[in-house]
């Protein structure tokens, strides 16, 4: 049986999006944080609130009914609204359902909003009853210093091929005013910085803090009859998604990402060596040289020497990460998928400032959340 | 068998062969099988060692530092995370002991 693509339905396109800077734990409440990427996004879309016909609000750590103490002090207009939680790809899974609301036709023009404080959470795994054999001692940083372990081995690759994912995206963060860590890092201070487990250090592990993103999401037709203008309006042409299937010893997140980044690709009818930018889930370093493999941006094992030779720097063949990524602009979770979103448009619409990749006219996010589960969108730039 | 080496336990899916650890009575991740059609079984502690790390920084602050874990590859086939007693290196063999009603995974002495 073949599902719909996201091709067999009406045009969606992003019309506007908006931030709060991902920082540090504050005092700020959610609802500030929330409600200023909220209306910066109204802003950059010239769409008023109550045009919005539906909301989808991803938060990891704020507990139940996120959407309403936020979204009421816009003025309420009794429009539905849904939380979505789906881990690390909270946001990204937001953004999904937003779009095929507004695709299939449920609604005309809709929000995915992304909000989280940076307070412990709680995973479900951790409640199942059952123990695993290493009592809970490999949590996320160990596992991918494990994963850093094998593939550096396998690939004759070093800790400093490893580094210079961190060195180009702490460089990018650094020119990203709502990244968290906006510091340029030599590839030495990476190197020597406190080490957390095998060799990742502490620059190379993204910081997990606070935050809020916020896209709206518009039909052709809608934005037709609204009279808003096309020339920034950047249109998404896929969504896929999967969830962990039985790999034996293979890298989980490797094969996942393999998988939708591959049906993105396809239903967007495009091939890899065709995107522009890409936002991917560089939480840890090791990630971005395995993920841009199994998405075929390059052949396995030759990460390291292309990153090397410049091929993922902005301004390179493909820019990867140009916000700064997980590692640099920051993960707060909640907000995460979606301001891969805003990036991403940003560089297609031709508004990245000195983060620019010039000429973007494609471009790919990308996450893997616990679980595990996997979210990719495909987006072209207004004149693709 | 010394009285060190623990007994690894698994589950055995009889409907499809599928073995997994650790012991859960939820059902086959791999069929859904569940009721009497799995089964606890005793597992092989042997298996190779997939990738080692040493750890130096830990969220719980009971976690004694630094500490070698390590992916192994058991002979029966899952994957099992574990400590590693220190100087074991990727590729070798290993079999599971029981340190402080803990499993940590030693070299195979070599014959």
């Amino acid at each position: 049986m073949s599902h719909v693509k996201l091709s067999d339905l009406r045009p969606v396109y992003v019309v506007g999006i908006g931030l709060h800077r991902y920082q540090r734990a504050t005092d700020t409440s959610f609802v500030d944080l929330g409600l200023t990427a909220v209306r910066a996004a109204l802003n950059d879309s010239g769409v008023m609130w109550p045009q919005v016909d539906a909301a989808y609000t991803s938060s990891t750590r704020l507990g139940m009914a996120v959407s309403q103490p936020i979204l009421r002090h816009l003025g309420v207009t009794g429009l539905p609204t849904t939380q979505v939680e789906n881990a690390s790809a909270s946001g990204s899974t937001a953004f999904r359902l937003a779009v095929r609301d507004v695709a299939a036709g449920f609604s005309d023009v809709a929000l995915a909003l992304g909000v989280d404080k940076a307070t412990p959470g709680l995973q479900a795994e951790t409640l199942t009853g059952t123990r695993d054999y290493d009592d809970g001692v490999v949590y996320p940083p160990i596992h991918y210093a494990l994963l850093a372990e094998e593939y550096l081995r396998t690939h004759n690759a070093t800790a400093e091929d490893m580094a210079r994912v961190a060195f180009k995206n702490h460089s990018n963060a650094a020119r990203n005013p709502n990244a968290q860590r906006q510091k340029v890092r030599s590839l030495d201070e990476i190197l020597n910085d406190r080490p957390i487990a095998g060799a990742l250090t502490r620059l190379e592990c993204c910081p997990v803090g606070e935050g809020a993103a916020a896209v709206i999401v518009a039909s052709g037709d809608e934005m037709a009859r609204m009279g808003l203008s096309t020339d920034r309006a950047v249109r998404v042409l896929s969504t896929a998604q999967h969830s962990e299937e039985l790999y034996g010893a293979k890298s989980f997140d490797a094969e996942l990402t393999r998988l939708t980044t591959s049906d993105a690709l396809s239903d967007a009818g495009i091939i890899p060596s065709q995107l522009d930018v890409v936002e991917l889930h560089d939480a840890f370093a090791i990630e971005e040289l395995q993920y841009v493999e199994a998405m075929g941006i390059c052949g396995e094992g030759e990460a390291p020497a292309r990153l090397r030779d410049g091929e993922f720097d902005i301004g390179g063949r493909v820019a990867i990460s140009p916000s700064g990524g997980l590692l640099g602009m920051g993960h707060p979770v909640g907000p995460t998928g979606i301001g891969q979103i805003a990036e991403v448009t940003r560089q297609l619409r031709g508004e990245a400032g000195d983060r620019q990749q010039n000429g973007a006219s494609l471009g790919l996010a990308h996450l893997v959340g616990l679980g595990a589960i996997c979210v990719a969108h495909v987006l072209a730039a207004p004149d693709w | 068998m010394p009285s060190d080496v623990l007994a690894l336990r698994g589950m055995r899916c009889n409907r499809c062969g599928f073995v997994s650890t650790p012991v859960q009575y939820f059902g086959c991740q791999r069929c859904g099988a569940n009721g009497d059609t799995v089964a606890s079984v005793e597992l092989e502690g042997l298996g190779t060692v997939l990738a080692e790390v040493t750890v130096y920084q830990h969220r719980d602050p009971e976690v004694q530092l630094p500490l070698v874990v390590g992916a192994v590859e058991l002979d029966d086939g899952p994957v099992v995370r574990a400590r590693l007693n220190p100087a074991i290196t990727a590729g070798s063999r290993v079999v599971a002991n029981n340190v402080d009603e803990t499993l940590v995974f030693a070299a195979v002495e070599s014959r």
